[in-house]
This record gives structure tokens, C-alpha cells and sequence, in this order.
């Protein structure tokens, strides 16, 4: 008998330690370390293209007046300290490293940015004191031909102050850039920054990014430039026009511009900045100092005295870490968390608990993000119109927006989401093909295509039955969303097959979408708010083997007219000139349909009710973007 | 018995080498590298992540890759993180992590103990009385109940509905360095966790009091004239103690790498929850430092728990 148990026992106890280290806790779903399921970060970037018509630069909408909407101020005594809640610890709180999203929200806390993107998806001047475009004289065009490149100057703002006293300057713009060329930092997206030649300081508030001249981007991806290996400048070997950027008027560093303190890290080699103790424990110029990060637990900050632009009001600031989406919901319904952000990510699935919560107020934001499948217009028999048609006809978006995400969203109908302010003039209803559920439509296109119902009432031509295969990833709400998709097209007669990968399975080099090896692909992009898609829907953008598979034009669409409507808008300056251009492309693309759009993805957080000043935003921009207005009164 | 030990160690160090194989391979079959998601986002070019692929070494051949490993693993260097936390050495997030663990475990595994072994005993002495179905009940309730659910069924009721503990955490923010705070945090994940180790315990703990109390030479001490109570604490009970052994020797390495699921439930900061976090992240050299870890301390549970057996009982001989 005992002979029995010490054979057993280690058995059983492996089988134990087995089972338990394989049962996945239910937890928001893994993310693949930075973005969340429900924002793999893309953001259409333009790439300027040889043979474009003069590269003027698109402009951000100018200045909202700050003080228009006034931000409530305490009457009396308020809560010294607010509680956050995150999905994950941050994998750094260094802002140039890495991409994640879950670390925007500290930053955001610890940093005064140059410029935010407001509630409104505004551009918003914080620690510089304008938005420099074209109009206000801030960006400008210099020199001629070959010569001719971009100026753009930032006046950095009085009263902006690192936590140890010294004032934030031009410096640190300029260190921040060469920082993140120098080829032993561990940059992760030169895009933007390796556009610019050089950044100069002619005095201690101002700093004036110049841009490559197209003689300075050929040069450059012949010989490299400030260290970095020709080859991040390939693109522009043929450059016949200056190099700009889409968000030209954002310091060029990734995280929506940022800068970092130039007296303090200048000492740190680039490449020992990534495990410094400063990446730890970073020195910020904003309204909260930065106190303690106790790892996988909590980040906690302290108010400093005398913000630049009011406040801060609420003394302490802790971000605690909760994992399981239960457990968080369980801390909002015990009142141990004043405000609870990525709420399950776009899981608006829980939305009947969190509209049920008591002195807690759901916020649902309409964002940039949108879901969508894209289609692979190389496949055999996607590649008919008439059957891409029939399709997003079979499908009841409607229905999946009212029974999956309880009415909190709407259908998308193209790539421009129509509920951000910023964004309103390059959406209209009457530039749209718009589909709604016809199942009579479906049979209609399908029989025009030669299908025929078969004894089961599936579709089939030729003795093949018609039979797709969706691929997305295994987080719920999309696993959801692709069941009742299977659902409502077998009604109709279409056979869908669906496959789940892990979140780095589906979005990595390897991925399907990427590789151009699926049929219908779902996922979400996020945008900033321009309708620029060059970069999604442009032939250039297409991966290829030949190019190494760069690109993010997945459903391989090559549409010569849209490809030159795009380009256009990408380069046009005034709203009036690019609105048409927009129009039509639209037009265009929602007739032949390479995406079915499915609808907005909701940012979902919960406030308390009592919480002033909570004004999450629509863009990758975290609510705590005005963390220096928030208070409880007591 | 010195030879054995040998032996058994000599042993350890092969099986050692071959799981750190078998894992460094297994990873290699993961898709995606641990810079792959950057992809997601159109201002990262497939060249960047190749270059940042290259800075960790990801284009070196795999036995290349796995030397250099093995050479720093044998002088207790785990490299850094990729992904978890940038830049930062394993070592240093096990040992952030490995104290909040050994709490969590320590308590649990010892509060089972002090609660498995007296229920076993009186369960074997009462044998098929009411008290004892009742006990083999509730040992049932308590190996079938889902961890997860009970975990949050305990949060529900205690901390949503009575509001008398927090939901979880280590601590209030704050207040590290208070004690009922730390207690009032530690009462639910180590209550869940000693459920099903008392269920489990409690059951070895009668069988193998069963068995002993069937023995001969009990009936000998009661010849005597010893009291019944004498019996059973001073002749069956150190006999019927000796599997406890084995079950504590395996329950060693757990000590180290946590629970993941209690850990994830009560956003409890653990080693299970780092794992976990490495796997998703593609981190190997954190997956790879805690799985060896883990091993070892496996291989040494038994080895430890085999050498006690032959101490406590003298008919045990290796040779």
C-alpha cells in the first residue's frame, strides 16, 4: 500500500502541477505585452511617395481655445488620493522604449506632454505654447528644389519644470531625438524621428526640427545618417520630394512627442538605458511626481507643488494592478477604486454589470478604433465583387452591435469613424455605399454568380460548396463576434470556418494577415483622427515576399484611382481641398469593399460619478491626460 | 545512503540539462518572437524588429543561443527580460516576485498541514461514521471545487457583499508595513489554497492512519494496558506521518512557483503570475529561468523527501 502512494504521489502531483500551470486563468485575455487585444496599435502612417505632386503637408485642426470648455474647480476639501486601476504592469516607464499602452496612462501622470489629443480628438498645445502648422507660421517651408524641407519650431512653455527644479528646455526636445537615432539605443519606431536631419536650439525655449530635403533623404539611404544603417532610409532612394510627416507638428519622438531630461540622462550610454533605474523611477516634468512602483502591485505618485496650469488638486495618485477582469469588477462593486480604465479592453460584453454598479458611471467612447474583416482580394473567390457583396449582406451588424456590445457602438461603414469632432469633415453618409442585412440581396448576387443552393440550402457552384475561413484572435469578445457571424451566414447558406490564434500568433511575421495565407481576417485598427489610409489601402502598402512583407495593406487591394485619391489627400493642406478627395476614395472603396467594416470599438472605462473632470478621449490619448484637474470632494 | 545521494544528485544535473533542452526547443516552436506584436503598428518596419531581434541575439543559431544560455545559467545569470520588463535581469524580477510567493504558499501549505492532519486522524478513528462521511464529503467539495470560482465566490461574499476584507492585493496602498492590513489581504488566497490542499492531505492523512491502525503490534500496546489515546498519538501516529513526508517534499517547488490562477484572481504579485506573463509575452529567458528553477527544485523535493523516508523508517534501506 505505501509502495502504492510513493508511486502515486509524484504522479498525481505532476499531473497537479501540470494541470494547474495549464488551465489559463480566465483572465483578460493575454496581451501580447503592449497593446491590448483591442488596440494592436496601428496608426496609418503616410510614406511619402517618389512622383507626388509637391509635398505640402496636411494640417491639423488649429487650436481649440483651451478655456472654451472650462474644467470644474474644488469648493472645499477634496480626497487626497485617487485610485486607478490597469490590466498590467508597465514593461518600462521610460517613454522611448517599447510601445505600450498600459504605461501611457503613468506617463501621462508623470510628463507634461507637448501636445495631447484632447476629449474632442483636438490637438491640444500643453508644454509647448502653440500647435505649429503652416498657418500659424509655426511649420514653414525653406529653400528651394532639391533643398526644400520643412521647419517646424516649438516654443516650449514657461513654468514647465522637471521634478528636481530644473526648467524643461529645447535641449531636451533636441537630446530626445538623438537619442533615439543612436543606433545602440533600443528604439522601436524611428518612422516619424528618422524623417528629421537635424533639431536645433537657438535659444533655451526654442527648438527648430528640420526635416530631410529629398537631396538629404537620398543621401541618407545611401550613407545612413547621425549612425543608423542606410537601410531605414530605403524607401526614399529615388526621393524627388522633402520628407514630412503626417504628424509633423508633434516633436518627433514616438508616444505622441515627448521629451525627456536632458541634464539626467545624457550621463546614461543609450544602450544601458533600457535596465537603468531610471527607467524605473523616471524624473518627470508633470503634474505628479513619480514615488514608488512596486513591481506587479501598484505605481504610486505624489501631487507636486504648484502645477503651471492649476492644481494639482487631488494629493496622491495610485495605480494598482488587477489582472482579472472579475476581480475587477469585484474592486469597483467593494468601492476600492475611484476609476477602473481598460476595462476588460473592448469587452463591452460586461456592460450590464457596469451600468449596474452604484455610484460608478460607465463611460462608453465611440474612438478611432474600428473591427473589421479584411478580405484577401487574391483569393479565388473573393477576388468577385458580386460575392464580397453578398457577404457583409449576410451579415446582421445591427444585430451583433445590439446583442454583443449591448447598443454601446455603432456599425462602421468605412475607415473614418463618424463620432470624433476632429474627424467630421471627411465623414458623410452620402459619400458611402452602405450595406444593410438583405438575405433576399444575397441570394440575388450569388445567383448572378452562378451559385446554386444544394440540397442543404448551402451555397455551391460547380460541386463546391462555398466555404470561407475566418481567422482572428482568441480574444472573447472576437471569438463572439465570429460565432454569431458563423451563425447568421449559415442561415443564409454560406459555410464559414473560424480559426483562433494567440494575439502574436495572428499580428506577428509569421501571421496570415500578413502573409497574405487567409480568406477573411478580423482585427481592429485605431487611427489617429486624419482619414489618411495611405499606408492601409495604397498598393504600395501591400507585403509582399519581394519586399520582406512591409506593409499593412492585408487585403491586397490595387485600386490605381484610389491609390492616386489617397496619395492626394495625404498631401493636400486645406480641408476644403481634401474633403472631396476623401469623398470619392470612399466612394470608391465601399463599393468594391476589400473590408467589411464591423463597428467602432468603444473605449470602455468607469469613473466614480462624483469623479471632476474625468474627460477620456477618443484616441490613444489615456484619460489621465488631465489628471491635474481631477478631484473627489470630500 | 551517502552513495545514494550521490547518485541521486549526479542524476539531477542530467535530468537538469535535458529539460533546459527540451524547454529552449519547445520555445523555438512558440510562433512569434518577442518584438513580433510591435508589428501591429504601421511606424515599425519589419528592419526594426529584425535590428532589435539581432541587439538580443534571436539570429544566432539555436545551439549557439542555448550554450550561451547554459553558459551564464550555471553561474546563476538568467539574462534580462525582453518584454516584461525591459532591460531588467531575471534574477531581479524572481526576487521582486518570490517572497510574496513564499508567503502565499508557506501559510497555505502550513495552515493545511495543521488543518489536514488532525481531520485525517480523526476521520480514520471514526471510520464510517457519520463524521466521517461528512469529512470524506467535504474532502470531495473541496478537490472538485474550481479554484477560480471559489476564489471568486469567496471575494463576492466577504469583500463585494460584507465588506469585511479587501478583494485583493498584498496590501492597501500605503500601508505596506501594517500588519492587519497584510493579514486582512492574506486571509482569502491562502484560504483557497488550503482548500484543496486539505481536502487532498485530509484524505492521505486516514488512509495512511488506516493502515497503521490495522497493524499487529497496536494490538500489542493495548495488551499492555496503554490507553487508547496512548495507542493512536504515540504508536500509530508517527507511523502513520511518514507519507506526509513524501507529500511535503513534492510540495516544495510549489513553494517557489506559486499558484497562478489564486495569483491572477487576487492580483497577488507572484512567480505563478510571472510565468504566465513570460509565456504570453514570448520572455524566454524569464520562462526558461522559472521551468529550470522549478525543476530543480522538483528533482531536490524527492530526493529530500526519499533520504527522510529512510530516516524515519528504519526498514528503508537504498543501497
Amino acid at each position: 500500500m505505501q509502495q502504492a502512494i510513493r508511486l502515486l504521489l509524484p504522479i498525481l502531483g505532476c499531473l497537479a502541477l501540470l494541470v494547474a500551470a495549464c488551465s489559463p486563468p480566465t483572465a483578460p485575455e493575454p496581451t501580447p505585452m503592449p497593446p491590448p487585444e483591442a488596440t494592436p496599435a496601428p496608426q496609418p502612417a503616410v510614406t511619402p511617395e517618389p512622383g507626388v505632386p509637391p509635398a505640402e503637408v496636411p494640417t491639423p485642426e488649429p487650436d481649440p481655445a483651451t478655456e472654451a470648455e472650462r474644467l470644474a474647480e474644488p469648493a472645499g476639501p477634496v480626497r487626497d488620493t485617487l485610485i486607478l486601476s490597469m490590466g498590467q504592469d508597465p514593461d518600462t516607464l521610460h517613454p522611448a522604449i517599447g510601445l505600450m499602452l498600459a504605461r501611457a496612462e503613468v506617463l501621462f501622470a508623470v510628463f507634461t506632454y507637448p501636445i495631447v489629443n484632447d476629449h474632442r480628438g483636438e490637438w491640444m498645445a500643453v508644454g509647448v505654447e502653440e500647435v505649429p502648422t503652416i498657418e500659424n507660421g509655426g511649420a514653414r517651408w525653406v529653400g528651394e528644389g532639391d533643398n526644400r524641407h520643412l521647419e517646424v519650431t516649438f516654443t516650449v512653455r514657461e513654468g514647465v519644470v522637471w521634478h528636481d527644479g530644473t526648467p524643461t528646455t529645447s535641449a531636451d526636445i533636441q537630446y530626445a531625438w538623438e537619442l533615439v537615432m543612436d543606433p545602440d539605443f533600443p528604439a522601436t519606431a524611428r518612422t516619424q524621428p528618422l524623417k528629421v536631419f537635424a533639431i536645433e536650439t537657438p535659444d533655451d525655449r526654442t527648438a527648430v526640427v528640420r526635416y530631410m530635403s529629398a537631396s538629404q533623404a537620398r543621401e541618407a539611404a545611401e550613407n545612413g545618417h547621425m549612425g543608423l544603417e542606410p537601410e531605414f532610409w530605403m524607401e526614399f532612394q529615388d526621393q524627388q520630394e522633402p520628407l514630412t510627416d503626417p504628424e509633423y507638428f508633434l516633436p518627433p519622438l514616438l508616444s505622441q512627442g515627448l521629451w525627456l531630461p536632458e541634464h539626467v540622462l545624457s550621463d546614461i550610454p543609450p544602450d544601458e538605458h533600457e535596465g537603468s533605474e531610471w527607467a524605473r523611477a523616471p524624473l518627470g516634468n508633470g503634474p505628479y511626481r513619480f514615488v514608488q512602483w512596486i513591481p506587479d502591485e501598484a505605481i504610486r505618485l505624489q501631487a507636486v507643488d504648484d502645477y503651471f496650469l492649476g492644481g494639482p488638486y487631488t494629493r496622491n495618485i495610485v495605480f494598482r494592478i488587477i489582472p482579472d477582469a472579475s476581480a475587477q469588477l469585484a474592486a469597483l462593486h467593494a468601492g476600492e477604486i475611484d476609476v477602473a480604465t481598460q476595462v476588460q479592453g473592448p469587452n463591452v460584453g460586461i456592460s450590464p454589470e457596469l451600468d449596474r454598479l452604484d455610484g460608478y458611471e460607465p463611460h462608453y467612447i465611440p474612438g478611432t478604433a474600428w473591427e473589421h474583416i479584411d478580405l484577401n482580394l487574391e483569393d479565388p473567390i473573393l477576388e468577385d465583387q458580386d460575392v464580397r457583396k453578398a457577404l457583409v449582406m449576410a451579415m446582421d451588424r445591427e444585430q451583433i452591435v445590439e446583442q454583443l456590445l449591448y447598443g454601446n457602438s455603432r456599425v462602421a461603414h468605412s475607415w473614418v469613424q463618424p463620432s470624433i469632432p476632429a474627424l467630421s469633415w471627411a465623414y458623410d453618409e452620402d459619400c458611402l455605399v452602405t450595406y444593410q442585412h438583405d438575405p433576399a440581396g444575397v441570394q440575388r448576387l450569388l445567383e448572378q454568380t452562378g451559385y446554386t443552393r444544394d440540397g442543404n440550402g448551402l451555397f455551391q457552384r460547380d460541386g463546391q460548396p462555398l466555404r470561407l475561413r475566418l481567422v482572428t484572435t482568441d480574444a472573447p469578445l472576437r471569438q463572439n463576434v465570429a460565432q454569431v457571424l458563423q451563425q447568421q451566414l449559415r442561415q443564409v447558406g454560406i459555410d464559414l470556418e473560424l480559426d483562433f490564434l494567440p494575439g502574436p500568433a495572428f499580428f506577428g511575421r509569421e501571421g496570415p494577415v500578413l502573409r497574405g495565407q487567409f480568406q477573411l481576417g478580423m482585427y481592429t485598427w485605431i487611427s489617429t483622427p486624419d482619414p489618411d489610409a495611405t499606408s492601409l489601402y495604397h498598393s504600395r502598402s501591400i507585403p509582399t515576399a519581394e519586399n520582406n512583407w512591409v506593409g499593412q495593406n492585408f487585403p491586397r487591394y490595387a485600386n490605381p484611382q484610389v491609390d492616386e485619391l489617397l496619395a492626394r489627400g495625404a498631401n493636400e493642406l486645406e480641408i476644403d481641398r481634401r474633403q472631396p478627395i476623401y469623398c470619392e476614395a470612399q466612394q470608391l472603396w465601399t463599393d468594391e469593399l476589400p473590408v467589411i467594416p464591423l463597428f467602432q470599438n468603444p473605449i470602455v472605462m468607469v469613473a466614480r460619478d462624483t469623479l471632476e473632470n474625468f474627460r477620456p478621449t477618443p484616441t490613444l490619448t489615456p484619460e489621465t491626460w488631465n489628471i491635474w484637474a481631477w478631484f473627489i470632494e470630500d | 545512503m551517502t552513495t545514494y545521494i550521490i547518485r541521486r544528485t549526479l542524476q539531477m544535473f542530467v535530468l537538469l540539462l535535458l529539460i533546459s533542452m527540451l524547454v529552449f526547443g519547445l520555445m523555438q516552436m512558440v510562433p512569434g518572437g518577442p518584438f513580433d506584436h510591435l508589428l501591429a503598428d504601421p511606424r515599425v518596419s519589419a528592419w526594426e524588429i529584425d535590428r532589435l531581434n539581432r541587439l538580443i541575439g534571436l539570429d544566432r543559431p539555436l545551439h549557439e543561443r542555448y550554450l550561451l544560455w547554459l553558459g551564464s545559467a550555471v553561474r546563476l545569470d538568467w539574462g534580462d527580460s525582453w518584454q516584461i520588463a525591459s532591460g531588467v535581469p531575471v534574477g531581479r524580477l524572481i526576487s521582486e516576485r518570490l517572497p510574496n510567493t513564499l508567503l502565499l504558499m508557506g501559510l497555505s501549505t502550513a495552515l493545511s498541514i495543521l488543518i489536514a492532519l488532525p481531520i485525517g486522524i480523526y476521520s480514520a478513528l471514526r471510520k464510517y461514521s457519520w463524521q466521517d462521511y461528512a469529512v470524506t464529503a467535504l474532502s470531495f467539495f473541496g478537490i472538485s471545487m474550481p479554484v477560480f470560482w471559489f476564489g471568486l465566490m469567496l471575494m463576492i461574499v466577504f469583500a463585494v457583499n460584507l465588506r469585511w476584507l479587501p478583494t485583493s492585493g498584498i496590501a492597501t496602498p500605503g500601508l505596506e508595513h501594517d500588519l492587519i492590513d497584510r493579514v486582512r489581504h492574506l486571509i482569502m488566497p491562502v484560504a483557497v489554497l488550503s482548500l484543496v490542499n486539505v481536502a487532498a492531505w485530509s484524505r492521505f492523512m486516514r488512509s495512511s492512519m488506516l493502515e497503521v491502525l490495522a497493524q499487529d503490534y497496536l494490538q500489542t500496546a493495548r495488551a499492555k494496558g496503554l490507553r487508547e489515546r496512548v495507542v493512536t498519538m504515540r504508536h500509530a501516529l508517527p507511523n502513520g506521518l511518514i507519507p506526509i513526508v513524501t507529500i511535503l517534499g513534492l510540495d516544495l517547488p510549489v513553494l517557489f512557483s506559486g499558484a497562478v490562477v489564486v495569483e491572477t484572481v487576487f492580483a497577488w504579485p507572484g512567480m505563478g503570475r510571472l510565468l504566465i506573463q513570460g509565456i504570453n509575452a514570448n520572455d524566454w529567458p524569464v520562462v526558461q529561468a522559472i521551468v529550470i528553477i522549478t525543476a530543480f527544485l522538483v528533482i531536490l523535493g524527492n530526493l529530500i523527501a526519499d533520504v527522510l523516508y529512510a530516516v524515519v523508517d528504519p526498514r528503508i534501506r537504498y543501497s
